[in-house]
């Protein structure tokens, strides 16, 4: 059984990572900080009994799934939007993602200018090459590699066969590949 | 052709490089949310814990694992509703003859005005056949 300091441990390594992956899924960093919290809980509630070195499988599943549950409640708001759309005003470009913005929000820890730029369009084109990413082939990439699971650990946490993780995952990294080559990023 | 373990590394150092770059207000709120987590963990919910009555059971029978609240409230919404079901039946079978013969004893009629003429000359019919 995991001590709370293990959880506590565990959660302090995982967060941010958490965190990013859920905003490259459903691009939205308030609605990723829900989802990630959601999960926090929801491990910490059920899971909390289990041992530490099953935890981070756990959580990912559980991220994976809050993910899901985000799109289909997505799905129903939208549905009844369609439905009332001639009864409330449009909010076009409210879940458009402007590149600008992560640009001006992040802050390299180099002092020159140059490099932190450089180094912050790099980011910001690979996030966007993720999130046009399959979400079945984003979500191998990051935890086959973003959470260092071996193909057995990743395919039980994405509830489908080692094949299919294999596959996915070569198909993201030729995917990445080739926009980034597009972009002219030398990695 | 290109390695994909080396490529996927090179993107992965990258990533982790912007999980660094954060913004403070949304690294405070998740360190808030672990904290809530993990005082939720360190404090589990023992409400549906029920110490037997009984004189010689010493153990603890915990219900935890039925879902607790979630099992047990509904449960025990249903056990109120057939207890008020059975309630009102009884008392309405136990008012019901008492409300009829008053009304015969207050009628203006004899009792024998309800009584089914007809089916008792019928039945004496049938048995004299």
């Amino acid at each position: 059984m995991a001590t709370p300091k293990e959880l506590s441990d565990f959660l302090a390594q995982a967060e941010r990572r958490a965190y990013k992956q859920a905003a490259y899924a459903v691009r939205d960093n308030h609605a990723a900080l829900d989802i990630v919290q959601d999960a926090m809980m929801r491990l910490a509630e059920k899971y909390g009994a289990q041992p530490a070195n099953e935890l981070p499988m756990l959580f990912q599943r559980i991220l994976q799934n809050a993910i899901r549950d985000y799109f289909r409640r997505q799905k129903v708001r939208n549905l009844w939007t369609t439905l009332l759309s001639s009864f409330s005003g449009g909010n076009d470009g409210e879940d458009e993602h402007d590149p600008l913005e992560t640009l001006a929000g992040d802050a390299g820890d180099s002092n020159d200018p140059e490099v932190q730029v450089g180094r912050s369009q790099t980011l910001t084109i690979i996030e966007h090459a993720l999130q046009k990413l399959p979400a079945r082939q984003r979500e191998a990439f990051l935890l086959r590699y973003w959470h260092d699971m071996n193909v057995a650990e990743t395919a039980a946490a994405m509830g489908c066969s080692e094949g299919s993780v294999k596959t996915h995952c070569s198909r993201a990294v030729h995917a990445l590949a080739s926009t980034l080559r597009t972009e002219g990023v030398e990695l | 052709m290109i390695n994909e373990t080396e490529f996927a590394q090179k993107i992965v150092s990258v990533l982790e490089s912007g999980t660094q770059s954060i913004d403070a207000a949304t690294a405070a709120h998740l360190a808030a949310a672990r904290q809530q987590a993990v005082a939720a963990m360190a404090q589990p919910v023992h409400a549906a814990t029920l110490r037997p009555i009984l004189a010689g059971w010493h153990h603890v029978v915990e219900f935890s694992h039925l879902g607790g609240y979630r099992f047990w409230l509904p449960v025990l919404l249903l056990l109120v509703a057939l207890a008020a079901a059975v309630s009102s039946t009884l008392t309405t079978n136990g008012h019901e003859p008492i409300d009829t013969d008053a009304l015969l004893l207050a009628s203006e009629l004899p009792p024998e005005a309800y009584a089914d003429k007809e089916f008792v000359a019928w039945l004496e019919h049938s048995s004299q056949l």
